[in-house]
């Protein structure tokens, strides 16, 4: 027999606390204002004492009884932190051999300079779970078939390709390691990536941890990423090469969880323009770069624009520049902007033998 | 944020998104209920004008325009809601009415969020709630720098998040004019003038036309030899 914690009564007094105030003239005095909220602690209900519950523990054993305790209404979501395994300087190393290699060499340590570099831990939500459901729809085959010709002598028989649709019903169970990233971060390039997170070592996020790192908020609600998930794991189970005229799926004993993983993020400035570069915490690779983009020569162009030039002007000098004013005329048409004759000729040059930016 | 413990009196502080924490003083484990209200979250940052206008001005290269010059820079905290919809949607509205970036609307950047208090704003301004979106699970003010600069004759402003640098603009000065790189520019200057020379040769314009093909092709078949063997060097 399991007994109830104290925690399980102990959440219906709870204080209410950061909660926005209403919008008005002074809102914001009115919450620095705020007395320490109070909360109320939860003690063993066989010994008495005090049990420590983590967010998201469902069962516990208390530290001086040992009584195993059960959490009949546990708050938040089990929070896992894994340190980042790579130091400062070895992500702005791998970020220099990055920058280097994206750029052939062109750019490197000398010609950049490094702003700043945070270490920020990303939330990433996993769900575990069991997906049920059933689809059915058609599948698409391609059939060959030799034909003979109706007149024997006309030739030999040929064949002909059609699609054959045939219907298919089918029964998904599945067990879902899922996970996707908890907040919207663009600039870091963590978009539609998953954690391998059964192949690290995590520890509890517990209050020092909390404390001691730059834990980015989750900004991805828990419904968001169960419907997220649900739509990818869906999309999934269609077999390839099908087409889907009903489905219907559930997740059940869904568990969430928050894993934050460590992510180095740096920025660095070169001929006056401001980079960033994503370093994977974990394993020192870079997960996302921007790098200066290198303005190639075009060879051809360069080499056979002014040949064709030159035969225009060898031809009748004249005609070189009536090339010119149609490539104007075409250009003002196309670009819909009237440039002056000058400008749009340094345009055209600069185009013509440096490509496009 | 401060909470206090009901078992020993201890006040503890409390992080954005928690719901559980431990006592420092007794140990206990402490549970705090959501609030009912939406969350007031302020994100912490420096102020640093000098990076916001290098962030703007790093934007305005990226884009070809021309260089900011004359800027002057106004900081701010100002308030954002965040909505969770029941489709599992995210969406972030400006909660104040005066001081909106105009062009867009920013995404909250990765950072230390505290629970507002004045104290975090490090003395700076702090825009006041005016229009707190109905079903906002989440108020922050984010640090916002609002820059007008003068670039030419084109006057306008940017708005630069704090923390994610993100730039939100509405309009951009005009186009940069693009410098001519003068090597390539007398590289293909001295082959016009080759090909007019090697033209001359010829007697018609068929044989005119045969020739300078030839010797560009020539010259293009060479040139690619060479950079083919440097890329392997």
């Amino acid at each position: 027999m399991i007994p109830e914690t104290a925690a399980g009564t102990g959440m219906d007094r709870v204080a209410r606390a950061g909660a926005a105030p209403a919008a008005g003239p002074e809102p914001a005095k009115a919450a620095s204002a705020a007395a320490p909220s109070l909360a109320f602690g939860a003690t063993c209900p066989e010994c008495g004492g005090s049990i420590r519950i983590n967010e998201g523990d469902r069962s516990i054993r208390c530290g001086y009884c040992g009584s195993a305790l059960y959490v009949t209404s546990p708050r938040g979501v089990q929070s896992y932190i894994l340190p980042p395994r790579v130091t400062p300087a070895k992500a702005r190393l791998s970020a220099i051999h990055y920058i280097a290699e994206r750029t052939d060499g062109r750019i490197g340590a000398r010609n950049t300079s490094a702003l700043d570099m945070k270490l920020i831990h990303v939330p990433f939500w996993r769900m575990r779970a069991r997906l049920m459901g059933w689809l059915s729809g058609d599948r698409v085959k391609l059939a060959k078939t030799a034909v003979a010709p109706d007149d024997p002598t006309a030739g030999p028989s040929y064949a002909t390709v059609r699609e054959v649709h045939e219907a298919y019903s089918r029964l998904v169970f599945k067990r879902i390691d899922w996970s996707a990233p908890a907040c919207v971060l663009p600039y870091l390039g963590l978009q539609g990536i998953s954690l391998r997170t059964s192949f690290l070592e995590w520890y509890v996020l517990d209050d020092a941890r909390r404390h001691e790192y730059t834990i980015a908020l989750p900004t991805r609600s828990e419904r968001g990423a169960r419907k997220d998930a649900l739509s990818y794991l869906t999309h999934l189970a269609i077999p390839a090469g099908t087409s889907v005229r009903a489905s219907r799926f559930h997740l059940f004993d869904s568990r969430f969880s928050l894993y934050y993983y460590p992510v180095y993020m740096l920025r660095y400035c070169c001929a006056g323009r401001i980079y960033t570069i994503t370093v994977d915490g974990g394993n020192g690779s870079v997960v996302r770069g921007e790098v200066p983009r290198q303005r190639r020569l075009d060879a051809k162009k360069l080499f056979f624009a002014p040949a064709l030039l030159a035969f225009f002007a060898s031809a009748w000098l004249p005609l070189a520049f009536i090339a010119a004013a149609v490539l104007y005329a075409s250009d003002t048409i196309r670009a819909k902007l009237l440039l002056p004759p000058h400008a749009w000729l340094a345009s055209r040059i600069q185009t013509l033998l440096e490509g496009e930016d | 944020m401060l909470v206090r413990c009901s078992l020993c009196g201890g006040e503890n502080e409390m992080e954005p998104g928690q719901e559980m924490l431990t006592c420092s003083f007794c140990g206990a484990a402490l549970a705090l209920a959501r609030p009912q209200g939406p969350e007031h979250l302020i994100l912490d940052h420096k102020r640093d004008n000098a990076a916001a206008e290098s962030v703007l001005r790093s934007f305005l290269i990226e884009n070809g325009r021309k260089r900011p010059t004359e800027t002057a820079t106004e900081f701010s905290f100002i308030p954002f809601s965040m909505m969770d919809s029941v489709d599992g949607k995210e969406s972030i509205a400006p909660a104040s009415r005066s001081r909106v970036p105009a062009g867009g609307t920013p995404y909250p950047p990765a950072g230390q969020y505290r629970f507002f208090d004045e104290s975090c704003a490090r003395g700076e301004k702090v825009v006041p709630i005016e229009t707190a979106a109905d079903g906002a699970v989440r108020i922050v003010h984010l640090p916002v720098y609002e820059i007008r600069y003068q670039a030419g004759s084109w006057k306008g402003r940017a708005f630069v998040i704090g923390e994610s640098w993100q730039t939100i603009a509405d309009g951009l000065p005009p186009q940069r004019p693009r410098r001519v790189a003068l090597g390539p520019l007398l590289a293909a200057t001295g082959l016009f003038v080759a090909y007019l020379a090697i033209g001359s040769f010829a007697s018609n314009a068929l044989a005119r036309l045969a020739l300078i093909t030839a010797s560009s092709c020539g010259a293009y078949m060479i040139f690619s030899l060479r950079e083919k063997a440097s890329r392997r060097t």
